[in-house]
């Protein structure tokens, strides 16, 4: 199994949890969060932020931690 | 492709001008829900009514739909750098072809809610939904037309400009997944 696939099946469950989870906790921000979770996988696996300068990983890290923080 | 080549500070994937592209367009997307996070703040039964009136099914099959063209994309590069060209080209069209249903989930969406009287001057949440995810489909849009543009120069898909061309239009592409996973929450799953 190749890793996009992988991470494709990742992003997919977190899709399905982040829309069952409001379902039991209306006032959670858990599915923001687990967006901002798919973005980083999206980021890093699909955008190969992996395999770019450290300088981008740094950035797309700090970008999420930012929106998280204000979230 | 000379990726080894191509991977250091000043050329990341797809050359230096499309992340600063990604990165003005994520963050005006992103500074937009926070807007309409802090605004929603202050009349919270509103928004959340509002939200409840969106189809979560359509929104949740179109955040489906594209990962799963943003899965065939990542494929469509790998294959091309592998040199495997027919596999590159189904990846290419599988992409597109996800792209396509996800314009015409949109449009189902939309009249659905300009049938029920659902428009931009509704109230401040259909506001900033109108604003946002037509902004988002104009970025899809823009997207299909890279992509449409790509798969019609396969013939040269081995020339000079072509593999930079390509890792553009693929961030550019992801730029799309990346916007939609965070509006589906702030705006669906609200």
């Amino acid at each position: 199994m190749n890793r996009n696939l992988i991470v494709l099946i990742v992003l997919l469950l977190l899709t399905a949890i982040s829309v069952i989870l409001p379902i039991y906790f209306a006032e959670s921000k858990f599915s923001i969060l687990l967006g901002a979770v798919k973005f980083l996988l999206i980021a890093y696996f699909f955008m190969e932020m992996g395999e770019a300068n450290l300088i981008w990983r740094i950035g797309i890290l700090s970008f999420i931690l930012g929106f998280c923080l204000l979230i | 492709m000379e990726k080894d080549q191509n991977s250091n500070f000043f050329y990341p994937p797809g050359g230096i001008l499309i992340w600063i592209i990604i990165f003005l367009e994520v963050s005006v997307f992103f500074i937009a829900l926070l807007v309409m996070k802090y605004y929603a703040e202050g009349d919270l039964q509103t928004y959340r009514d509002s939200a409840k009136s969106l189809s979560l099914l359509s929104g949740t099959a179109n955040t489906i739909i594209l990962l799963i063209s943003g899965y065939f994309m990542a494929r469509a590069l790998h294959w091309y750098r592998q040199q495997g060209l027919q596999k590159y080209r189904r990846s290419l069209l599988i992409t597109m072809s996800s792209g396509g249903v996800f314009i015409v989930i949109k449009m189902i969406e939309y009249f659905d809610k300009l049938s029920h009287g659902l428009t931009i001057s509704t109230n401040p949440f259909f506001t900033f939904y109108w604003l946002i995810t037509a902004f988002h489909l104009l970025h899809v849009l823009i997207g299909m037309a890279i992509l449409l543009y790509l798969y019609t120069k396969i013939d040269e898909a081995y020339s000079e400009d072509y593999p930079l061309n390509l890792e553009a239009g693929a961030a550019f592409w992801h730029m799309c997944d990346l916007i939609w996973v965070m509006i589906f929450p702030t705006l669906y799953l609200m």
